[in-house]
């Protein structure tokens, strides 16, 4: 009576279908290999029934890929080289930094004009302070007709004092 | 270019014409990126919607991919085949994307290329005792059977499968990319066969000869 076959052995049987089909054994082991096949109808069997399985698999289709795969991938890395997203922050970075511009242009602006109205005042302040006297006979002066007739007035002669003392 | 990117990478570059095209997507040439993209988005998607379940979102994980391709192209050293480290990005977003499907109190549930959706267990979505000669089933009707079939494996020989079947990957490369060793591949590989043939094996013989010769 045959003993059963151990489950190893039938692993290991198995492995060595596969590694023939693969062509994964060395011509030596290929040749032992098919002289056991050539010695054995049960594990010829087997063997063709494992070959034919893998031969199956051919009748499942192969998918093909759809029309706009590659132009979707081709979309997806352009966007992963120059992302949308940084983009638009960056135009609302030049949108901010031509506001701050602008701003800053008229907050310039203003502190030139404060700083002409202030230096204009102080010429006003200091030219009064110079001219104080002149000033204070503004309306006297401003009946003289010229400065030929002012020196006259200082003559001796007409305006100067009294000899008698009146 | 070659001497910029050292040695080792230059003979890697030199002998995969993706590593190029990537490192000129590196250098952010003109039109590079988007012949990548064009490159390996079939190829992208074919592997990712057995992974998970519907084109759209296959899709969706594609250009995740890609978009990490993109955004970590000043960081590329090639050290492998670019097919293998664009597949690794694609294996993790696929397996945190399940992961997360896991984690939210979702139906699992299995999207056919007919839209039907069923939450159904691998051992309820093939008829059990159905006679074969009864049953003929046309291409799309297979089809449907063989994706059931493996939405039943884990995802890690799901993923395996599709690498090695779809890709034609050998186990160094399927090891790399799901980040075991090829011996665990070699185990994954042939675990998920014996899986496959458990729940296929109604249909083997039934629809004539399969696509491929089976001579060896």
């Amino acid at each position: 009576m045959a003993e059963p076959e151990h489950p190893d052995d039938s692993l290991e049987k198995e492995e060595l279908y596969s590694s023939y089909l693969d062509g994964e054994m060395t011509e030596e082991e290929a040749r032992e290999f098919e002289a056991k096949l050539a010695s054995s109808p049960e594990e010829r069997a087997n063997f063709q029934a494992m070959k034919k399985t893998w031969a199956m698999l051919d009748y499942l289709p192969k998918p093909d890929v759809t029309v706009s795969f590659t132009e979707k991938t081709m979309e997806r890395m352009k966007a992963l080289s120059s992302p949308t997203i940084a983009i638009k922050d960056y135009s609302a970075v030049v949108r901010g930094m031509v506001f701050a511009a602008v701003l800053l242009i008229l907050f310039a602006g203003g502190v030139r004009v404060g700083t002409l109205s202030f230096k204009e005042t102080i010429n006003v302040d200091e030219e009064l302070i110079k001219n104080l006297r002149l000033y204070e006979y503004k309306n006297i002066y401003e009946q003289i007709e010229n400065i030929e007739f002012l020196k006259k007035l200082d003559a001796p002669d007409l305006f100067g004092q009294d000899p008698s003392g009146l | 270019m070659l001497t910029a990117i050292g040695q080792s990478s230059a003979q890697y570059a030199l002998r995969d014409p993706d590593i190029r095209l990537m490192l000129r997507v590196r250098a952010d040439e003109a039109g590079a990126f988007e012949q990548l993209v064009l490159l390996f988005q079939q190829r992208l998607v074919v592997i990712l919607k057995p992974m998970v379940g519907s084109r759209e979102e296959a899709e969706d994980l594609a250009q995740e991919t890609f978009l990490r391709v993109y955004k970590s192209r000043k960081n590329y050293h090639p050290k492998a085949k670019f097919s293998t480290w664009l597949f690794t990005i694609a294996n993790n977003l696929a397996l945190n994307s399940i992961r997360s499907k896991k984690r939210r109190p979702q139906v699992s549930f299995l999207s056919t290329e007919s839209g039907q959706q069923q939450q159904l267990g691998l051992d309820q979505r093939l008829p059990e005792k159905q006679s074969q000669p009864e049953i003929h089933l046309h291409n799309l009707e297979l089809a449907d059977v063989i994706a059931k079939a493996l939405d039943g494996l884990n995802e890690r020989q799901r993923m395996a499968v599709v690498l090695n079947k779809y890709e034609d990957m050998n186990y160094a490369d399927i090891a790399v990319v799901m980040g075991l060793t090829p011996k665990a591949v070699k185990s994954l590989l042939s675990r998920a066969r014996v899986n496959l043939r458990e729940v296929l094996k109604k249909y083997i013989y039934m629809d004539g000869p399969s696509p491929e010769n089976y001579e060896t």
